[in-house]
């Protein structure tokens, strides 16, 4: 009945998490200002999702390139109390000069699950998905095991948007949907 | 035909005496360059490398939006021969917005670390908190941060190679304009 009760509490909590509003918290106008030089407003890939916050955004010179990628970074913190950790999840946009395209042919490594996805603006993308457990103290509360999924994410030929790739990590239920709020900086 | 060489010549000299050619640090960052890193830092904060001190490597301005701190790095790499192998050297120097000075003579973060200090002809004093490889003691890890009474309080320099290279290293460093 315990166990039951700390099960419900949990599934609460992610019901909760779901519920957070979404962050309005963009790119200001001079981080924007900073990369526009080199991505355009309508290039620059923005996610907009309950619980992940912008954390970092950076360009980077490699050496001898002339044009820089740029990084959008993420963070969601999902705590749960009754067994005494916190799920960091990262999601990361990488933006490059030229485009990261895969080809018709490409299949992700054997212990990856390969997911086809159509962005309703943007076009076909191909996700490399692996699930994880998260582990929480033997000691401490609810044991129920917490599953949640990293996805490497390519754009396929015919992606409007070729020149953007993603690392997201959240729940299994959400990596779809995170790829769905991805938007242009222009959109905002 | 002689004077005409000499008229030719004349001309050369005027039009670098009228138009210069760019100095080498301000030749450092392009224009696109300039005008991202002119979003975040003024240019006479940034700190470069002489030219010919160590190869640029990769350039990073980006910021961290949970504490709103700007940062741009500026890595060089250098190869040298040790024990008769090519150990690169990599030398990073970031610039943050918040001033990162440590007090003269004020403890190393971690207690591996020795603390030295250094003074730079032009950009002031710096405090050196090194701490020897484990695996080969002639190379070392260090981290360089201004003193108070520097010109640049928001510099810091990270380092991994060898003592004599981290010495010539930061007598090279130069404001960029």
């Amino acid at each position: 009945m315990k166990a039951t009760k700390k099960q419900l509490l949990t599934s609460l909590f992610i019901l909760g998490q779901l519920c957070l509003p979404v962050s309005a918290k963009s790119l200001a106008p001079t981080d924007a200002g900073a990369y526009l030089p080199f991505y355009s407003a309508e290039k620059i890939g923005l996610i907009k999702f309950p619980g992940y916050t912008l954390s970092s955004s950076q360009l980077t010179w490699l050496p001898k390139e002339k044009q820089p990628l740029l990084h959008i970074g993420y963070h969601r913190a999902v705590p749960f109390y009754d067994r005494g950790f916190t799920l960091h999840f990262s999601l990361v946009i990488r933006h490059s000069p030229g485009p990261q395209t895969v080809t018709a042919n490409y299949h992700c490594q054997s212990d990856y699950q390969q997911i086809e996805f159509q962005h309703p603006q943007w076009g076909p993308y191909v996700l490399c998905t692996k699930k994880s457990i998260a582990k929480a103290d033997p000691g401490k509360g609810n044991q129920a095991p917490i599953s949640h999924t990293v996805a490497f994410v390519h754009p396929r030929i015919g992606n409007k948007m070729p020149h953007i790739s993603l690392n997201l990590h959240g729940f299994d239920q959400e990596i779809l949907p995170l790829l769905n709020a991805l938007h242009s900086y222009a959109s905002e | 035909m002689f004077l005409r060489k000499h008229l030719l010549g004349y001309c050369f000299v005027l039009s670098l005496l009228l138009f210069p050619l760019e100095s080498t640090a301000t030749a450092f960052f392009d224009n696109q360059q300039k005008q991202s890193i002119g979003h975040y830092f003024k240019l006479d904060q940034i700190v470069i490398l002489n030219e010919n001190a160590a190869s640029k490597g990769t350039i990073t301005l980006g910021k961290d939006h949970r504490n709103g701190e700007q940062f741009l790095k500026l890595q060089y790499s250098k190869a040298v021969e040790l024990d008769g192998k090519n150990r690169v050297q990599i030398f990073t120097i970031g610039h943050y917005s918040k001033h990162v000075a440590v007090n003269s003579g004020s403890p190393c973060h971690s207690k591996k670390q020795q603390a030295f200090s250094f003074s730079h002809p032009q950009l002031g004093d710096f405090q050196i908190c090194a701490s020897q490889n484990a695996s080969n003691k002639n190379l070392i890890s260090a981290f360089v941060r201004p003193t108070t009474n520097n010109r640049h309080p928001q510099l810091e320099i990270q380092y991994s190679g060898t003592v004599t290279e981290l010495m010539s290293l930061l007598k090279s460093m130069q404001a960029y304009q």
